[in-house]
C-alpha cells in the first residue's frame, strides 16, 4: 500500500503523490483517483495532470469553500474526502481497449537504430521484435501537446539519452530512452533514440479531440513496410476533414 | 467600417495576443500560457469596462507603432514601454481616449518589461482549446497563432457596452479618469516564494544561500522560463526527479547548477527537482524582469501567500467597483 501524501505545489494546486517509483500498479491507483475526482468536482476545481506517480489537482483558489484553514489545507482535506469516499468510477474513460501504432522501422526513418543496434549488441530485427512484442501504458501526456511517456520497456532495450540532442527531430518519430518508449507528434527538439516512425497524428490540432492518446491507454505498435507506410501517409494527408 | 481598429506599422520581436490561459489541458501536454503579467492584464481590461479574462496586446520591451483606424478606448498597464501620442506621453493604468486616424509609439523605455493594451470592446483572436490565447508552439491561438508583425490589422471583436460608450463619450469630452491606486516597483528585486516539492533536496547551506544571494537572469530566458545561474545550490541526492507536474512560478534546479523559473508557456511536467515556487502575487513583478537584471528570493509561508494572492485580487475588484459607480447607467 503506498503513502499517499498531500502536498501544496501553489496556491492553486495541490500534488497527491503515489511513493517513490514507477510501477503499474501505483499508476492504476493514480488513474482511479484521478477519475474519482473528476466525476466529483469540488468548487473550485479545475483539472488534474497526471504523471508517472503524481497526480496535481488544479484549482481557483477563490472559488474555494473553506472555515477558517488555509485554502490548501481545504482542498486537501475535501480531496481525502473524495478518495476516501467514492466508490470506484466506472467512466468511458476506463478504457479497455488497445490502440496500435503503425511503425516504419526503416531506416530512413528509425534513424537511431543502427547506433544502438551496436551499443544493446542486438540486431536491429531483434530490437524491432522487443518493441512490437508487449503491450505499453501510458503513464502520462507531457512535454509537449500530445507526447505519450509510455512504459515499462523491455531492460534489454534500455539505452542513454543522446548526448547530443537533435535541435529538430521529424513529427511522429518513435523513441526510446531508459525504461520508456515515446512518440514525438511535432517537430521539436528531442534526446531520445529514435527507432521508427508512425504516420499516426499525436497531435492533430484541426481535429475536435486533438489527442490521440491520454494517461492510463494502452498502446501496442505494429510494424509495417516502407510502402505501406508511405501508402498510408499519402491517404492520411489526402483525407482533410 | 469592417472592424479594424489597429494597423500593426512597427511591431517588437516578442508580441502576441493573450488572455488569462488555457485551462482544461495541460494533461495532454498544452502549457496554460495566457499573459505573463495576469494582474497587468486584468487590470487593462477593467480599465476600459472588459471582462477581465478578454484578450489583450502582450507587448514586450521593443519599438512599436500602432496606427489607430478608428476612435477607440484603450488602457495600457504593466511597463517597460512608455505610449506617446504626437509626442505627449499617455498615462498608463487609466482608460485614455485615442481619436481615429492616430499613431501611438512605444519606443521609450521605462522600468519593467512588457506593456500591456486592452481595447474597450475587445479584440477579435483566434480561439483554440478553450482560450484565445497564442500558443507559440502548436501555432494556434491569438494572431494565427503567432506574434504580430508590420502590417497586421487588430480587429474588435464586440461592440461596446453602453458603460463602455459612456467611458468613451467622457474621455472625448477631454476629462481624465484618475484613479488612485498604487504604482507597482518594478525596481524590487524581491521575489517571495513557498518551499517546493523538492525543497528537502538542498543540503542546509543551499538552503542558506537560496535566500542570502542575488540572481541574474540570464539572456535564455522567454515566456517558458528564465535561466538563473545558480552555483551555489546543491543537492544531497542526484539532481532529478520522476517526472511530475509543475507550473507558472515553479523554480527547478538543474544538475548544471542553473536555476530554471517557469513562466506563461512552461511545459506541463517536469523532471528536475522543484526547489521552491514563486507565490502568485510576486509573477507579476517577475513578469516585468528582463534579461541582466537580478532577483533574491524570500520564503513565506503558504497561507501568507495566500492572503497576498487575496489582496491582490480585492485591488482589481475595488478597481473594477470604482469605474462601475461613475458611469450612471
Amino acid at each position: 500500500m503506498q503513502k499517499i501524501e498531500f502536498i501544496p505545489l501553489s496556491e492553486s494546486a495541490i500534488l497527491i503523490s503515489f511513493g517513490n517509483s514507477i510501477h503499474p500498479a501505483t499508476h492504476e491507483t493514480l488513474i482511479d483517483a484521478k477519475n474519482k475526482i473528476e466525476a466529483n468536482p469540488f468548487i473550485g476545481f479545475i483539472e488534474t495532470v497526471p504523471a508517472y506517480n503524481s497526480l496535481a489537482v488544479y484549482y481557483n483558489p477563490l472559488d474555494v469553500k473553506r472555515e477558517v484553514e488555509s485554502i490548501s489545507i481545504a482542498v486537501t482535506n475535501q480531496l481525502k474526502h473524495i478518495l476516501e469516499n467514492t466508490k470506484q468510477v466506472n467512466t468511458t474513460t476506463t478504457n479497455k481497449s488497445i490502440t496500435e501504432i503503425p511503425v516504419c522501422y526503416d531506416d530512413e526513418y528509425g534513424i537511431d537504430l543502427q547506433e544502438i543496434s551496436q551499443q544493446l549488441k542486438l540486431s536491429k530485427s531483434e530490437i524491432i521484435h522487443l518493441h512490437i512484442s508487449q503491450l505499453y501504458k501510458v503513464f502520462m501526456i507531457g512535454f509537449t501537446p500530445g507526447f505519450p511517456y509510455m512504459g515499462i520497456l523491455n531492460e534489454q532495450l534500455f539505452t542513454k539519452r543522446k548526448l547530443q540532442p537533435r535541435t529538430s527531430v521529424p513529427e511522429g518519430s518513435v523513441a526510446i530512452a531508459g525504461n520508456q518508449t515515446g512518440i514525438y507528434p511535432l517537430s521539436t527538439p528531442g534526446g531520445w533514440n529514435i527507432i521508427g516512425r508512425t504516420f499516426l497524428k499525436l497531435f492533430d490540432k484541426e481535429k475536435e479531440n486533438p489527442f490521440l492518446l491520454k494517461a492510463g491507454d494502452k498502446v501496442k505498435f505494429i510494424s509495417v513496410s516502407g510502402k505501406e507506410f508511405k501508402d498510408l501517409t499519402e491517404f492520411m494527408n489526402s483525407v482533410k476533414k | 467600417m469592417t472592424g479594424q481598429i489597429i494597423h500593426i506599422e512597427q511591431s517588437g520581436f516578442l508580441t502576441s495576443l493573450q488572455d488569462n490561459g488555457r485551462n482544461g489541458f495541460l494533461q495532454f501536454g498544452v502549457s496554460r500560457g495566457g499573459a505573463m503579467d495576469l494582474n497587468a492584464a486584468k487590470y487593462a481590461n477593467i480599465l476600459v469596462g472588459n471582462d477581465e479574462s478578454e484578450v489583450v496586446v502582450e507587448i514586450t520591451q521593443s519599438p512599436h507603432r500602432f496606427h489607430f483606424l478608428s476612435d477607440t478606448v484603450v488602457a495600457f498597464t504593466g511597463g517597460g514601454l512608455l505610449p506617446q501620442l504626437n509626442n505627449t506621453t499617455l498615462p498608463l493604468s487609466q482608460p485614455v481616449f485615442i481619436p481615429s486616424n492616430s499613431v501611438v509609439e512605444m519606443k521609450e523605455q521605462i522600468p519593467g518589461f512588457r506593456l500591456y493594451m486592452s481595447v474597450a470592446g475587445g479584440l477579435k483572436a483566434d480561439h483554440f482549446l478553450n482560450s484565445n490565447s497564442t500558443d507559440l508552439l502548436i501555432e494556434a491561438g491569438g494572431h494565427y497563432g503567432r506574434t504580430l508583425k508590420k502590417e497586421d490589422l487588430l480587429q474588435i471583436k464586440t461592440p461596446q457596452t453602453s458603460n463602455q460608450k459612456n467611458l468613451l463619450a467622457v474621455l472625448q469630452s477631454g476629462a481624465l479618469l484618475k484613479l488612485n491606486t498604487n504604482k507597482p516597483d518594478y525596481q524590487n528585486q524581491l521575489i517571495r516564494v513557498i518551499k517546493s516539492i523538492e525543497w528537502n533536496y538542498l543540503n542546509e547551506l543551499s538552503q542558506n544561500n537560496f535566500t542570502a544571494f542575488q540572481y541574474k537572469i540570464s539572456t535564455q530566458s522567454n515566456r517558458m522560463g528564465y535561466r538563473v545561474k545558480a552555483d551555489l545550490l546543491t543537492t544531497k541526492i542526484p539532481c532529478e526527479i520522476i517526472s511530475s507536474a509543475v507550473t507558472k512560478g515553479t523554480i527547478q534546479l538543474t544538475p548544471s547548477g542553473e536555476m530554471i523559473v517557469l513562466m506563461a508557456d512552461a511545459q506541463t511536467v517536469g523532471g528536475y527537482p522543484r526547489i521552491a515556487q514563486v507565490i502568485q502575487a510576486d509573477l507579476s513583478l517577475l513578469a516585468q524582469k528582463k534579461p541582466g537584471e537580478e532577483i533574491r528570493f524570500q520564503l513565506i509561508s503558504i497561507e501568507e501567500a495566500e492572503d497576498l494572492y487575496l489582496k491582490e485580487v480585492e485591488q482589481l475588484n475595488s478597481i473594477r467597483q470604482t469605474l462601475n459607480k461613475f458611469s450612471p447607467v
